[in-house]
């Protein structure tokens, strides 16, 4: 099968900087393309250059096997490729003028010379298939930035473009809005929809998408199956973007219900490094060990194995904490202190994270927080209360 | 009353001729071609910069000198429509470009060609923008109309003058010949408030 869009050496320059060169890629149809890169990679001045709202200085773009674009092509051939391609923009474009409806309909009526039922009737499937009928008649400045990127994406899917190109479509958006446009790609994509997505979002990219590209200063530096980029990147710089992005993203993390609450304390028992220091702060009791039931057979083994201290504040001593006093008194201190100061939760502090343990029977949670001021304050208040706490010696 | 009778029939050409030229002169310009973008810009800029009352007598007593005879009507008419398309150019360019790049885009995205871009996405919006401009526009060529009363054109202003001359009351005359211009200003400034109520009115919405 013939791809349906084949970029052959694209280039192109702003005055005498290099915006991207060398591009090659093409994309059959059905597939999906996340593109994903630091901003400033000439990701999106690729997308424009492929729906030709930008032009090229070198190289050539192959629309679905017959017509060939290069930067010398006349505006009526291109204008012949945009009318199968769909673009979906990061701030909508939406008209102003015109009521929703009306926005839809009239491309549908001056470009693909539907009469005017039609339009409107294809209208209302296209605004029913992203949930905004009711709104038919509003003007897009009464929608939310949500709503009115639904109607955009719904304006490019009457036009039935063999492809749509996605341009940051979330990045203008309240984080909440986000999910409901991912939703809508997904459906998208269920229904076969040939798509490229430049997106920023690295969960979503590699759930969606058959293969990745990985773009920077205006090279594809990197490309393939999302498992391959995120799980074993080749390239120095796609493992640097990973890593700043990760770090970025995952600075407060939940981990909810009884599974996750024992995976994830094992596992972060497991990442300290031997002879480390942890330090407790909190009413726990007995909640925890509820909580880790099995599970802190295992938890304990570690502890034991990497000979890793633990200070811990707390407000009595219970039989079980009792127990592990004096089987290592060596690795584990004790400080009492009077239950006035009691703090609703526990926190734990090692290195550069914060977990929050909360105990309920039903879901145990943990928070976990890395930021590094934020550890930095706990540990200062940490030290106030184990220098007014009580040694507990057996 | 023959005076405002021809006031009347003047400004009305001279509004219609005016604003038809300066969408002319405004979407030539956006041509990117010299030959067609630079003698435009050289009228415009023209226009903008002499006084109206010079172009006026320039038109009416430099050019027959070179065989070109104009009745004072038809000089007032070009001097005074040629002056209006200027600044209506100006308006509308200003307010074709106060619509964001990224209308256009969508719409050539979607297939649009350039004059339908233009018909149907930015001059409806431009036009809302530049309104209460235009109405300024309007109302302040009318009342340099009363310029042309020195090309002989008998205007509320000369048949004022004549009437003066010949009965020696000018209280009485002037203050008739404000109020004639009162009368005839009036509607256009109320259409104008009107406008500007529902573009206010319509920004308060959203």
């Amino acid at each position: 099968m013939k791809p349906l869009i084949e970029v052959i050496n694209l280039k192109k320059n702003y005055k005498s900087n290099n915006v991207f060169q060398d591009i090659n890629f093409n994309i059959k149809k059905g597939e999906i393309k996340c593109i994903i890169g630091s901003s400033g990679s000439g990701k999106t001045t690729l997308l424009r250059c492929l729906s030709l709202l930008e032009s090229f200085d070198d190289g050539k773009i192959l629309y679905y096997g017959n017509s060939e674009i290069t930067s010398m092509s006349q505006e009526k051939e291109k204008n012949e490729v945009r009318k199968k391609i769909g673009i979906v923009f990061q701030d909508f474009n939406l008209w102003p003028h015109k009521s929703v409806l009306e926005n839809i309909v009239e491309p549908l009526m001056i470009v693909n010379k539907l009469e005017k039922n039609e339009a409107i009737k294809k209208a209302l499937k296209m605004l029913k298939k992203v949930d905004l009928e009711n709104k038919k008649d509003s003007f897009p400045d009464f929608l939310s930035g949500g709503q009115k990127q639904r109607v955009a994406i719904a304006r490019t899917l009457a036009m039935d473009p063999e492809i749509i190109l996605f341009d940051e479509i979330t990045s203008a958006l309240d984080p909440e809005l986000v999910d409901g446009i991912l939703k809508l790609l997904r459906r998208l994509a269920f229904e076969g929809q040939t798509m490229i997505i430049v997106t920023h979002h690295l969960e979503f990219a590699s759930e969606i998408a058959d293969e990745i590209l990985f773009m920077s200063d205006g090279l594809i530096i990197e490309e393939g199956t999302p498992e391959k980029i995120f799980c074993n990147p080749k390239d120095s710089r796609t493992k640097r973007f990973l890593k700043t992005l990760k770090k970025h993203f995952q600075e407060i993390n939940v981990y909810e219900g009884i599974e996750n609450f024992r995976a994830f304390n094992i596992g972060f028992m497991r990442k300290i490094k031997s002879g480390g220091e942890y330090y407790v702060l909190g009413a726990a009791k007995e909640d925890w060990w509820k909580s880790m039931g099995e599970a802190q057979h295992e938890w304990h083994k570690i502890r034991e194995s990497k000979k890793i201290k633990l200070k811990m504040i707390i407000y009595e001593l219970v039989k079980s904490e009792k127990e592990i006093l004096y089987k290592m008194p060596e690795l584990t201190e004790y400080r009492l202190i009077s239950k006035d100061t009691e703090v609703p939760s526990n926190v734990n502090i090692y290195d550069d994270t914060i977990l929050l343990l909360i105990f309920d029977n039903e879901r145990p949670t943990v928070i976990e927080i890395r930021n590094k001021d934020l550890v930095k304050g706990y540990l200062n208040y940490f030290h106030i209360l184990w220098e007014q706490g009580r040694q507990v010696v057996l | 009353m023959r005076g405002a009778w021809v006031t009347v029939e003047l400004c009305f050409l001279v509004l219609l001729a005016g604003t038809f030229l300066g969408l002319l002169f405004a979407l030539l310009r956006r041509i990117n071609h010299p030959l067609i973008t630079f003698p435009v810009s050289i009228i415009i800029e023209l226009f903008r910069q002499i006084p109206l009352l010079v172009v006026l007598v320039w038109l009416y007593y430099v050019l027959p000198s070179i065989n070109i005879i104009m009745s004072g009507f038809t000089v007032a008419f070009i001097g005074l429509s040629l002056n209006l398309a200027a600044y209506v150019a100006e308006t509308i360019r200003a307010g074709i470009e106060s619509v964001p790049s990224g209308q256009t885009e969508s719409a050539v995205a979607l297939g649009y060609n350039k004059i339908m871009v233009m018909r149907k996405i930015i001059l409806p919006q431009a036009f809302r923008k530049m309104l209460p401009n235009l109405m300024n526009l309007y109302i302040n060529q009318i009342k340099l109309s009363s310029l042309a009363s020195v090309v002989a054109v008998n205007e509320i202003l000369h048949i004022g003058n004549i009437i003066i001359s010949q009965t020696y009351r000018p209280l009485e005359v002037y203050t008739m010949v404000a109020i004639m211009y009162l009368i005839i200003i009036m509607p256009f400034v109320s259409i104008s408030y009107l406008i500007e109520r529902k573009l206010n009115l319509e920004k308060r919405i959203i």
